[in-house]
């Protein structure tokens, strides 16, 4: 028995979202645990900044040019890997640099109710089909309601020992290496990407 | 009919140097025309920058927490890559600019010696046997492999640097960011992984 797949993942990331069905499917094929871990990216230290206004025009902000081709490649690349693996994904560029650290606190707590999956689903389609605002402490309570689960318990959560928990992740997570999403742990050996799915589900079939 | 594949490397990527072979591969499976374009990448502006001595040992840095895990991922990845695949791969100590080598390869191109100065730039450079930013060096290797360098100098004073200008500027307008970067049919990949993408495109 091997021990658990650790899959680190972030809201806002569209590879993550990419990334979620065929983990599903390597859960569902090899029988293995997946222990889902929440990772924050701090875009400014890899993409830069972007400031918008209200009605959402750049107003300034400190991307620089190599960090913008790289950002709009990776929107094009994650919606043409979503196409390339059969999912139906609506993926719509958000509107602002999200921090993402609510939504993943409100994941730590749906795993305490039981509700992890229905959670997990909800908040990555609404969210990339801009109808859910991942910083939002009273929208992501409605999303932890609405997946059967208790919205004013998160509420109580989010601000203590939610925070403590999700802090303690990240930091372990960057203990281990880890800088990117999605990322997969397996055995001690480290993989981050898409591209290495194939990689992990090898090294589970040997 | 033949498709043409413009492949993107820099000689101080070992991403680039992993995907070398499996590019050569492009050719002989598909019988795609492989346009290779140097892309001198501005390292510092997603990675930072840093400098280590002989032991290894950070004596210069100007890069955040984030850089430096990923900085490390990708060596231990880029090794893992090589291991199966018998080819050495060791660290740089410091940032290079590529520069001189790739206008060198657009030299190569020229005298028609472009896989022979390739494969000698990539291989000595990884084993740190080879200095990419010496145009002495890099005229002996031009020469080591056929070609003819009483032109080099001036090349690389003139028309080499201000046609590597022109590639890199055009690759901006395409949206090249990183390598190795693939463009089939209009069509960007980047990185390594996506060379399969590249060949059910050219099969499809």
């Amino acid at each position: 028995m091997s021990s658990p797949l650790i899959v680190y993942f972030d809201y806002k990331s569209p590879y993550a979202f990419v990334a979620k069905a065929p983990i599903y499917k390597m859960e569902k094929d090899f029988g293995v645990e997946v222990e889902w871990r929440p990772y924050s990216l701090h875009i400014p230290d890899f993409l830069g900044t972007v400031e918008v206004d209200p009605d959402g025009n750049i107003t300034g902000g400190t991307r620089n040019a190599h960090q913008w081709r790289r950002t709009r490649y990776l929107y094009m690349d994650a919606r043409r890997l979503a196409r390339d693996t059969d999912q139906d994904l609506i993926i719509k560029g958000p509107a602002r640099v999200y921090e993402s650290k609510t939504a993943h606190i409100g994941m730590l707590f749906a795993k305490r109710e039981g509700i992890f999956r229905s959670y997990h689903d909800l908040v990555f389609d609404r969210f990339w089909k801009r109808e859910l605002n991942i910083d939002d402490a009273g929208a992501i309570a409605n999303m932890i309601a609405k997946a059967g689960g208790d919205g004013e318990g998160f509420a109580r959560y989010l601000t203590c020992e939610g925070i403590r928990e999700h802090d303690r992740i990240i930091t372990e997570g960057n203990e281990m290496g880890i800088f990117g999403v999605p990322s997969f742990v397996l055995d001690g050996e480290l993989f981050w990407g898409n591209e290495h799915i194939s990689s992990v589900r090898k090294r589970l079939a040997d | 009919m033949t498709k043409t594949v413009i492949a993107y490397t820099d000689y101080k990527s070992p991403y680039a140097y992993l995907a070398k072979n499996p590019t050569y591969g492009l050719f002989d499976d598909y019988r795609a025309d492989i346009d290779w374009r140097p892309y001198s990448l501005d390292i510092p502006s997603y990675l930072g920058s840093a400098e280590v001595d002989d032991k290894g040992n950070v004596v210069r840095e100007a890069r955040n927490a984030h850089q430096w895990r990923r900085v490390k991922y990708s060596y231990m990845d880029c090794r893992r890559r090589a291991a199966r695949v018998g080819l050495v791969i060791r660290g740089p100590r410091r940032i290079f600019n590529s520069t001189v080598a790739h206008v060198g390869m657009l030299y190569a191109q020229r005298k028609n010696v472009f896989i022979d100065y390739h494969n000698l730039v990539f291989e000595r450079f990884w084993k740190r046997e080879f200095d990419i930013e010496n145009p002495q060096v890099v005229a002996d290797a031009l020469a080591e492999v056929g070609a003819d360098i009483s032109g080099f100098e001036a090349f690389l004073n003139g028309q080499g640097v201000a046609e590597l200008e022109h590639i890199m500027e055009d690759a901006h307008d395409r949206g090249v960011f990183g390598v190795p970067s693939f463009i089939v049919d209009g069509q960007l990949y980047w990185g390594a992984e996506n060379l399969t993408l590249v060949r059910e495109h050219l099969g499809s």
